[in-house]
């Protein structure tokens, strides 16, 4: 059985390559059309080239989405977009059409075809359905639990894609149109206005059950399926996906780098320990900024998947530095600055191939000026610290709260 | 266009007749997404009254491989009894020992003329998304053969979620109301309008605040059928719609189709936004 892929998401060529070097097996991104998540989809076929290019040197796969179920002016350009997506080196599109799965075979038949969960996969029968299309792979409706998981992978004829990590919508994909509907804003083509996460009032006829101010709420916790990585594996998944194309830079590299961890360690140790599984989470707390629950996997979902009485979307301000360039000699670290930090701060530094080392922060001093700082305050401001840990370019810095 | 209309209740089965309406859509439990579903008995009641009409079985839900195991018999096993069965998953079809009978009515994909086309290459029948502007939907029906089905009267589910909403807010809450009841609505914080939501055994369902419907378009319309569904709505009212595109059909006087419906609160849905803009488009 081949090893499973961590598939992660990106919004941006920087973000992508990011993804890769910290750890991902393939990435999946959406071009400027055809793609959801409109506001994240900033690739040119150049971008998806350079992509692929640099994926190819590390043995890893791009994928992109073209999965907005299409109006009639949508599919203008589709097929000169498909060929130039085979001619780049993309290895797959995820679809939701299956006039855009018809026209890919048609068109550019060397990339995969793969079946989004904007269709709502939920049993085996619909992928034997796909089997006789010439899809290669689905990725599953994250409404199948761990069980339903196990059934469909006893008897799949195609490569399952299973998601992992990151945002639930509260309606099965592709059959939302609250956005569309209180918005104007289509959620089927990149525009959701995520109206499943606003504020309701329940009324049973003319009277209202809620209290004012304790809304109803239908919207959903984000998902960590981590405690499932092992049972995943098991089962024969062949891809773990991670949400979030419009996530930053800090957030992939956080998931991603846990994600890794975790896999590894089953591959070495063939299983997760619960201390194994423990560090997982305390590293991917680092990133969250909304409570997260295990979705579907355990059944059907109870009070602890949902989100009553908060909006809890926090920016984490943990995220301090992205290490640009590091001096062995003078063990300088050019960085960049993205959140507030002092001098005695501790700083935990991380990277594709540093395990989280922490130190304390003596003098800061800004790049351009050469001035000695009371503060690292400003964002983007190159600034030069020092430390003995051997940093590389790419390298992340966060601060450790006490 | 010949219509198939929504039958909530055995009881109004007699007011389901003239020349232009040919069948009723019907919902049973476990395996409709429909609110109105009949008991049993009532199905066999219309089975074996239902004179000229045909029936739709409404079968539009998802389902688990569990859920199959436990319906796809006693869903092959009516087969025999109906002329057709809406459906929208892929896994349905797979398991239907009868597929001639099968309509794909899925009202947020089929939303462009190639993969209308294409679905209509699988499926022995289509029902095009009502979820487009009436403009698109225009262009697909003069894009395609006739042999499709329009919605055309309706109030659509806009959102269908697996989860138990409504119970798993009451249990939060502490509150020990029945969670299935018909008469529940939400309204989102900062507006007036209300849409019912529905909780069953299927899940969760939101839907539109108002009856969609299409009027003038109708006589550009070349599909062969139509939809018309009527969720939540009383007896009078149904009888109401009947009559009033039935002798549409006749006279093709959309004054007067709209005099009829006016107790009804209708607006013209989704047919009626020029385009639902994405997020990034103008908004002049």
């Amino acid at each position: 059985m081949n090893k499973v892929e961590l598939l992660a998401p990106a919004g941006s060529l920087d973000r992508a390559i990011l993804a890769l070097d910290y750890g991902a097996d393939a990435v999946y991104v959406g071009g400027k059309k055809f793609s959801l998540r409109a506001r994240a989809s900033n690739f040119e076929i150049e971008d998806i080239r350079n992509l692929c290019l640099y994926a190819k040197t590390l043995n890893k796969k791009v994928y992109v989405t073209t999965n907005i179920i299409p109006h009639d002016n949508d599919l203008d350009g589709l097929d000169e977009y498909l060929i130039a997506l085979e001619s780049s080196g993309v290895t797959g599109i995820i679809t939701s059409s299956l006039s855009i799965i018809k026209r890919a075979e048609e068109v550019a038949p060397k990339l995969e075809r793969h079946v989004s969960t904007q269709m709502s996969i939920t049993n085996g029968s619909t992928i034997k359905f796909f089997s006789s299309l010439g899809v290669k792979r689905v990725v599953l409706a994250r409404e199948n639990s761990m069980d339903e998981i196990k059934r469909i992978m006893k008897e799949t004829p195609l490569e399952i894609e299973a998601f992992i990590h990151g945002g639930m919508c509260s309606s099965y994909s592709g059959r939302c149109v609250l956005s569309n509907h209180y918005t104007l804003r289509d959620a089927n083509r990149g525009g959701c206005a995520h109206s499943c996460r606003w504020n309701y009032h329940l009324y049973d006829g003319k009277k209202r059950l809620n209290e004012h101010k304790r809304f109803f709420n239908v919207g959903s916790k984000d998902l960590n399926a981590g405690a499932y990585i092992e049972e995943l594996i098991k089962a024969g998944v062949a891809s773990l996906k991670i949400e979030g194309r419009m996530k930053s830079a800090y957030y992939l590299a956080t998931v991603v780098k846990a994600y890794r961890m975790l896999i590894d360690h089953y591959y070495e140790k063939c299983s997760i320990d619960k201390k194994t599984l423990e560090e997982f989470n305390i590293e991917i707390r680092k990133a969250e900024n909304r409570d997260t629950g295990i979705g579907f996997y355990n059944g059907i979902t109870t009070i602890n998947e949902q989100l009553y009485d908060q909006r809890t979307e926090e920016p984490t301000k943990e995220f301090v530095g992205y290490v640009l360039s590091y001096n062995d000699e003078t063990h300088e670290a050019l960085i960049e600055q993205r959140n507030y930090f002092i001098p005695g701060d501790t700083l935990e530094a991380f990277g594709p191939h540093l395990n989280n080392s922490r130190f304390i922060v003596g003098e800061i001093i800004d790049f351009e000026t050469k001035e000695v700082l009371d503060a690292a305050r400003h964002p983007l401001q190159k600034l030069i610290i020092k430390t003995d840990i051997k940093l590389k370019e790419k390298d992340m810095l966060r601060k450790v709260f006490k | 266009m010949k219509l198939f209309v929504e039958l909530n209740d055995i009881k109004d089965l007699k007011y389901y007749k003239g020349s232009n309406i040919i069948g009723v859509i019907v919902g049973l439990n476990n395996i409709s997404l429909k609110n109105e579903k009949l008991s049993l008995d009532d199905f066999n009641n219309l089975i074996n009254n239902k004179g000229d009409l045909k029936i739709i079985v409404d079968c539009e839900r998802l389902f688990s491989d569990e859920d199959l195991d436990k319906n796809i018999q006693f869903i092959n096993s009516i087969l025999k009894d109906i002329d057709y069965l809406t459906f929208s998953d892929f896994g349905l079809y797979e398991n239907i020992i009868d597929k001639t009978k099968l309509i794909y009515r899925a009202p947020t994909y089929l939303t462009n003329t190639a993969d209308v086309k294409t679905y209509m290459k699988l499926f022995n029948l289509v029902v095009i998304s009502s979820e487009i502007s009436k403009n698109e939907l225009l262009v697909i029906d003069n894009n395609i053969d006739s042999n499709h089905i329009i919605d055309i009267f309706g109030m659509n589910q806009i959102f269908y979620s697996r989860r138990p909403l409504i119970t798993n807010y009451f249990k939060y809450r502490m509150m020990d109301n029945d969670p299935y009841k018909d008469s529940y609505l939400v309204r989102e914080d900062t507006r007036s309008d209300k849409n019912h939501i529905k909780e069953d055994e299927t899940g969760t369902h939101i839907y539109e605040s108002f009856y969609y419907k299409l009027d003038e378009e109708l006589i550009k319309l070349k599909a062969d059928y139509g939809f018309i569904h009527v969720p939540f709505m009383k007896s009078c009212d149904i009888r109401k719609v009947i009559k009033a595109y039935n002798e549409f059909y006749n006279d093709f006087d959309v004054t007067k189709l709209n005099d009829k419906l006016e107790n009804i609160k209708t607006y013209k849905g989704a047919y009626d936004i020029e385009s639902v803009l994405r997020k990034g488009d103008n908004n002049e």
